[in-house]
């Protein structure tokens, strides 16, 4: 990576005009995934010093601060409950434990990766985005939008409701990306179904859950449908990893097991 | 620009670039325990820790880590000592060329979990990749050494 200069913001709002003095400044989290990318920076403008590492339950939502590292994550007592602990289990799937404590939840996130292995529950548990200017969005909006959002991602923000989740992670090893991430969630009627690493970016099944949500009684046969509702209403593709078919496939057994799982208590 | 580091307990001050990584500055600073592997945060062979949290040294800035301690097996030689002969014991070390970052992990694990499962060992120390000894033998020497840490406590 070859940077020019490297601040450590003393502010948010510095940090923010840091970032527009440039088209070539970039915030730096973990710094993990810019490395690959070995790109040439102007400003380098670290958040490390604006205590956006953080956790708080204040009783009706969970905030997570942008630079939560997915080790935190992974080891939080309220995360590893709520939803059934579908966002810690994700974080902790990703590669060794030296990765996961540099890696940050604002790093996965705006870096929008196809492959990503928390976006797939911070979709299905309807996270919401809070940016230090841009109107606040949910995961899923943000994923969709073509607006090349340059602002900070400050936190995240998960309501806490009476919910169950589901979340697997289908890959050879930790260090491989995944081929399928399926989530599936439930608050009373609302289902969510997501699939991740598709290759593409987590999307929902929302034909899928509004059918399950129609339902008095969610048995086989409704499930067996909604899974194929949700398989076909939802692009896969192919790459060395599996092919598109493979993908569907996966797709309607991760999806009906997830099901079953958020209805009964089979998780 | 210049940093400052606690680099297994001595506060130095170092001039770094600002696009340079922690393994380059630690050779600077003549510690060469740090081995360079893939440089892409896979193998594990340059892990370090970062005020006490095993981190990949090939991708974490310098800068990153102003203010910060950093510990190398150096720092923790007595201990990387005894478990080195619990590896030796159990057959667990061929090359070394892994050995440093592996006793840090371990070292870490010890911390933040002084009594782990042997698949709790299994699962910290995923990144840590060996490509001669096989992973079985050193989670025997792994959890022999934490039993005689455990037993040296008590006493
Ligand atoms: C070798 C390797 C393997 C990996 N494998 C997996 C895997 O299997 N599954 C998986 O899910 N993930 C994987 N990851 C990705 C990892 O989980 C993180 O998503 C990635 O490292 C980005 O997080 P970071 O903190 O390092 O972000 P950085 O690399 O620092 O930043 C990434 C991007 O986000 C921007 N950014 C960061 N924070 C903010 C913020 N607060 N506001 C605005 N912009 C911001 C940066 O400018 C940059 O464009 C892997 C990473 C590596 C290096």
């Amino acid at each position: 990576m070859k940077i020019e200069r490297y601040v450590k913001s003393p502010s948010i709002e510095a940090a923010f005009a840091s970032l527009h003095e440039g088209t070539n400044n970039k915030i730096i989290a973990g710094g993990a995934w810019l490395k690959l990318t070995d790109p040439t920076i102007d400003t380098a403008i670290d958040l490390s010093l604006l205590n956006l590492d953080f956790i708080t339950d204040n009783g009706k939502e969970i905030e997570i601060g942008a630079m939560t590292t997915l080790h935190t994550l992974g080891r939080n007592a309220i995360l590893n409950k709520i939803y059934d602990g579908i966002l810690s289990r994700a974080a902790m799937q990703i590669m060794g434990i030296t990765v996961r404590n540099i890696a940050t939840i604002g790093g996965c996130i705006m870096g929008k990766f196809g492959f990503s292995d928390i976006l797939t529950p911070l979709v299905a548990m309807d996270a919401l985005l809070i940016f230090h200017q841009h109107d606040k969005m949910t995961v899923v909006e943000f994923l969709n939008t073509k607006e090349n959002i340059r602002d900070i991602l400050v936190k995240v923000v998960i309501r806490k409701a009476n919910t169950r989740g589901y979340f697997r992670k289908i890959a050879l090893t930790h260090l491989d990306f995944a081929v399928l991430n399926t989530a599936v969630s439930r608050n009373g009627s609302e289902f969510r179904i997501v699939f991740g690493s598709r290759p593409g970016v987590s999307t929902r099944a929302y034909k899928a859950e509004n059918f399950l949500k129609e339902q008095i009684k969610i048995d086989e046969d409704v499930m067996n449908k909604a899974v194929e509702i949700a398989a076909a209403e939802c692009q896969f593709g192919s790459n060395q990893r599996g092919s598109a078919e493979y993908r569907q496939s996966l797709a309607k057994v991760y999806a009906k097991r997830g099901i079953k799982a958020v209805t009964t208590n089979e998780n | 620009m210049k940093i400052e580091l606690t680099l297994n307990g001595r506060k130095i001050s170092v001039d770094i670039l600002p696009g340079e990584y922690l393994i380059e500055t630690l050779r600077k600073c003549n510690i060469h325990s740090v081995r360079r592997g893939c440089d892409t945060t896979n193998c594990g062979v340059c892990t370090i820790l970062l005020d006490g949290k095993p981190v990949p040294s090939c991708s974490v800035l310098s800068a990153q880590a102003d203010h910060h301690q950093i510990t190398t097996i150096e720092g923790i030689a007595h201990e990387a000592e005894k478990l080195s002969t619990f590896f030796g014991k159990e057959g667990a070390d061929q090359c070394g060329y892994c050995n440093p970052a592996l006793a840090l992990s371990v070292y870490a694990l010890m911390k933040e979990n002084p009594h782990p499962t042997s698949a709790e060992i299994d699962e910290y120390l995923i990144g840590n990749l060996c490509r001669c000894s096989g992973y079985k033998n050193q989670n025997k020497a792994i959890m022999a050494f934490l039993a005689e840490e455990a037993r040296m406590e008590e006493q």
